[in-house]
C-alpha cells in the first residue's frame, strides 16, 4: 500500500479540540481549515487556523452537525483528509461514508467498524466472540416482558435495562426486584423510542461499586495493534467525567496487561483501525468487564500522552496516510503520573448547570509540567448552543502524589471570571482523602460532594466578604480611592517602609 | 467626606465592612489593617495581615462570587449608604409619578409587612422575598403610601416583576 501524504486537513469541530488537532497539524506542517457558526467567529480555534470558513447559522444541526455544508468546504477549500474530533460527527458512520464518496481520507475507523460498535448489542456479541468479558446479560435485544423476567431472574437482581442505541443514562433503568421490573420495562422502552428513535432495550446485571477505567489502543492498516495503558475515569457527575488520570491506582501490571491484551482482541475482531478506547467497568474483586468502545479520539486522550509521551492526534494522522505504527507494545513504556481536570462552565453550586456570559479575566495557570488545551481566551463569549467544555487542564508529575499536588497548585492559580466554572469542585475532588488514597468508584460524586463542601475556612469567608463589598463600593463609582481601585486602611503600606 | 457602608452576606454571616475617604477600612467599626487593590476586570488583590490574597470576583445578579484558593464563595451585598441618602432625598423631592417596587430576583413572596394604604418611609421593609433558599427584605427607596399593592403571600414572582406601587 503507497502511503498518501496529507497536505490539508479541515477540522470539523470547535473549541478546544479543534484547536488542539490543529497544532499537531501544523507541527506536520500540515495545513489546517477551520469552520466555524457564527457564535464561534470570535474563537481561538478560527483566530489559529491557516483558512476558516463560515457555516452559516448557530444550532449543532445547522453547523457542526450539517454533512453537506462540511463536506462542501472541505471540497472547496482542496482539502484531502477530515479529522471529526470527538462528539458532533465524530461517531456517525454516515459522516465517515460521506467523507470517503467525496474522496477525502477519513481520520479515524471505517463507517463498518463504526456500525459494528455503534448497536450496544452487536458490539456485546462481538466482545462476547473474541473472548472479551462482558457484563453478564443478554447480547441481543429482548422481545418482551416474558423474557426481560427470564432473563433478570437467571442472572440475579438489582439488574439494569439499558437502550441498545443508548447513551448519557437515557433509557436506562436500575431495577432491584421483580415488582418493579414491569414499569421500569415499558419505561426504559418509552424513553428509549423518544430519545433514539428504537425501542430495543436489553439487560445487564448491576455492578455495585465499579469502576471507569478504559484502555487506549493504535490500530494501523497493516494490521499492527497496541495499547497504551489505561485512563481511570470514574469521577463523574450526570454519567459525564470531570477528572481523569493515568495509571489508575488499582491495577497491578497483571490486570493492566489482561485488559489491554483484552482491547486489543477486540480491536482485531471488527477490523478497526486507527486510535480508539475500549471501555471497561471494574468491579470491586477486579474483575472487569467490556462497558462500549468509542471510535475516535476521548476528550481525556492528553493523560494518555502524557505518560506515554506520544502524540495521538499526529498518529492518527500518520495511520489514515497509511503509515505503521512506530512503536512495538514492547516499546511502550510508561513514565510517571497525569491527572485531566475539565473545566466546564458550569455552576457547582447550583447542580451544574451550564453558565453563559463574557470571559473577563482569563490567567490560565502555568509552569513545569502543566499542559493547558483551551478554546477559549479573554472577552470570549460562552454560549448555550455547544457543550460547556471551556478547556482541559492536565498536569504530569514524577508519580501520583506529585501529580495530584500540581493539579492542585495549578486549580489554585487558575484564574477566570465572568463565568462559572468546574475549577472548585475539581478542588474539592483533588483534595478529598479518597481521591488522594486511591479509593472511589463512579458514585464519587453523590457520596462525598455536596456544594456546602466548597464553602472553607473562617478567614477566607472574611476575605471574600471583603472582595464582594471593595467591588460594590467600586461598581457604585464613589471616592477617590474607589476611582484609582485600590484603598489601604492604617497607613499600613508606609508603616512597611518606615519599619 | 464620603463614607460607604457595604453589608456582605455568606449563608447566615454578616460582615458590615465600612470604606472612609482616608483609605481606611473597618469591619464591624473596627479599624482593619488590609490593603485592597483591583488588578483586572474582576480580579482583587488583598493584603491582610501579611497574607497575599488573589481573588476573582465576578458580579452574578445581585450576588457577587468569589473564587479564593480554588474555593467558591457566593457572597450577597447590599449598600447601606444608599439607605441613608435616599432618606435625605426622600424628604425634600417628590415625583408625581408613582414609584414602582419591583422585584429584583426571581423567588417567592414569603410575607408582605405593608398592605395598600400603608405609610412608608424611606428603608421600610415592604415584603420578605425567598430566593435560592435566602430570605431577602425588599425596602423602600422613597416614603409614601402603599397606592397598589399587586402580589400576595406565597406568590412565586419573576424578575422585574411589578410588586406595588407608592405614591
Amino acid at each position: 500500500m503507497k502511503p498518501k501524504v496529507i497536505k490539508k486537513i479541515l477540522i470539523a469541530n470547535r473549541g478546544e479540540i479543534a484547536l488542539r488537532i490543529h497544532r499537531s497539524a501544523s507541527e506536520m506542517g500540515i495545513q489546517t481549515v477551520a469552520i466555524f457558526s457564527d457564535a464561534d467567529r470570535r474563537a481561538p480555534h478560527v483566530l489559529q487556523a491557516n483558512e476558516a470558513y463560515s457555516l452559516n447559522g448557530n444550532l449543532s444541526k445547522d453547523t457542526y452537525l450539517d454533512i453537506k455544508k462540511i463536506i462542501d468546504i472541505a471540497h472547496a477549500s482542496h482539502c484531502d483528509a477530515i479529522h471529526p474530533g470527538y462528539g458532533f460527527l465524530s461517531e456517525n458512520p454516515d459522516f465517515v461514508d460521506a467523507t470517503t464518496s467525496a474522496g477525502l481520507i477519513f481520520i479515524g475507523p471505517s463507517s463498518a467498524a463504526m456500525r459494528s460498535m455503534g448497536g450496544k448489542t452487536g458490539a456485546r456479541e462481538l466482545m462476547a466472540k473474541a473472548n472479551v468479558p462482558i457484563i453478564p446479560g443478554t447480547t441481543y435485544p429482548l422481545k418482551d416482558f416474558t423474557e426481560a423476567a427470564k432473563v433478570a431472574k437467571s442472572i440475579g437482581y438489582p439488574i439494569l435495562i439499558k437502550a441498545v442505541h443508548g447513551g448519557g443514562g437515557k433509557g436506562m433503568r436500575k431495577v432491584d426486584e421483580v415488582g418493579e421490573l414491569e414499569q421500569s420495562f415499558s419505561q426504559a422502552k418509552s424513553e428509549s423510542k423518544s430519545s433514539f428513535g428504537s425501542e430495543s432495550v436489553f439487560i445487564e446485571k448491576y455492578l455495585q461499586n465499579p469502576r471507569h477505567i478504559e484502555i487506549q489502543i493504535l490500530a494501523d492498516m497493516h494490521g499492527n495493534v497496541i495499547y497504551l495503558g489505561e485512563r481511570e475515569c470514574s469521577v463523574q457527575r450526570r454519567h459525564q467525567k470531570v477528572v481523569e488520570e493515568c495509571p489508575s491506582s488499582l491495577l497491578t501490571p497483571d490486570i493492566r496487561k489482561r485488559m489491554g491484551e483484552a482491547a486489543v482482541n477486540a480491536v482485531q475482531k471488527c477490523g478497526y483501525v486507527n486510535a480508539g478506547t475500549v471501555e471497561f467497568l471494574m468491579d470491586s474483586d477486579k474483575s472487569f468487564y467490556f462497558l462500549e468502545m468509542n471510535t475516535r479520539l476521548q476528550v481525556e486522550h492528553p493523560v494518555t500522552e502524557m505518560v506515554f509521551g506520544l502524540d495521538l492526534v499526529k498518529a492518527q494522522i500518520r495511520i489514515a496516510q497509511g503509515e505503521e505504527l512506530s512503536l512495538t507494545q514492547e516499546q511502550v513504556v510508561p513514565r510517571g503520573h497525569a491527572i485531566e481536570c475539565r473545566i466546564y462552565a458550569e455552576d457547582p453550586l447550583e447542580g451544574f448547570i451550564p453558565s453563559t456570559g463574557r470571559v473577563e479575566d482569563y490567567m490560565p495557570s502555568e509552569g513545569y509540567g502543566i499542559r493547558h488545551d483551551s478554546g477559549i481566551m479573554r472577552g470570549s463569549e460562552i454560549v448555550h448552543f455547544y457543550d460547556p467544555l471551556l478547556s482541559k487542564l492536565v498536569v504530569w508529575g514524577a508519580d501520583r502524589s506529585e501529580s495530584i499536588r500540581k493539579m492542585k497548585r495549578a486549580l489554585e492559580e487558575f484564574k477566570i471570571s465572568g463565568v462559572s466554572t468546574t475549577i472548585p469542585f475539581c478542588a474539592f475532588v483533588i483534595s478529598h482523602p479518597k481521591f488522594i488514597e486511591g479509593e472511589y468508584d463512579i458514585h464519587f460524586v453523590e457520596k462525598y460532594y455536596h456544594p456546602d463542601k466548597l464553602i472553607r475556612s473562617e478567614e477566607e469567608e472574611l476575605i471574600a466578604s471583603l472582595a464582594a463589598a471593595s467591588m460594590h463600593n467600586w461598581d457604585s463609582g464613589k471616592g477617590k480611592e474607589m476611582r484609582e481601585h485600590s484603598i489601604s486602611s492604617g497607613n499600613w503600606k508606609n508603616k512597611r517602609f518606615d519599619e | 467626606m464620603s463614607v460607604a457602608t457595604i453589608i456582605s452576606t455568606i449563608g447566615t454571616r454578616k460582615f458590615h465592612w465600612r470604606f472612609d475617604d482616608d483609605g481606611t477600612v473597618s469591619l464591624a467599626g473596627e479599624k482593619i489593617p488590609v490593603e485592597v487593590t483591583k488588578i483586572s476586570p474582576n480580579g482583587v488583590s488583598i493584603l491582610f495581615k501579611g497574607k497575599s490574597y488573589f481573588v476573582m470576583v465576578t458580579k452574578n445578579d445581585l450576588n457577587y462570587d468569589i473564587i479564593i484558593n480554588g474555593n467558591f464563595i457566593r457572597v450577597s451585598t447590599e449598600d447601606s449608604t444608599k439607605q441613608l441618602a435616599s432618606k435625605v432625598l426622600g424628604g425634600t423631592r417628590r415625583t408625581a409619578i408613582d414609584t414602582e417596587v419591583r422585584s429584583p430576583m426571581p423567588g417567592m413572596v414569603v410575607r408582605c409587612e405593608v398592605q395598600e394604604g400603608t405609610k412608608v418611609k424611606p428603608g421600610d421593609g415592604l415584603l420578605i422575598l425567598e430566593a435560592m433558599k435566602m430570605e431577602n427584605e425588599i425596602r423602600a427607596n422613597t416614603g409614601g403610601v402603599i397606592k397598589r399593592m399587586l402580589v400576595k403571600e406565597r406568590q412565586v414572582v419573576e424578575k422585574g416583576e411589578l410588586l406595588m406601587t407608592i405614591a
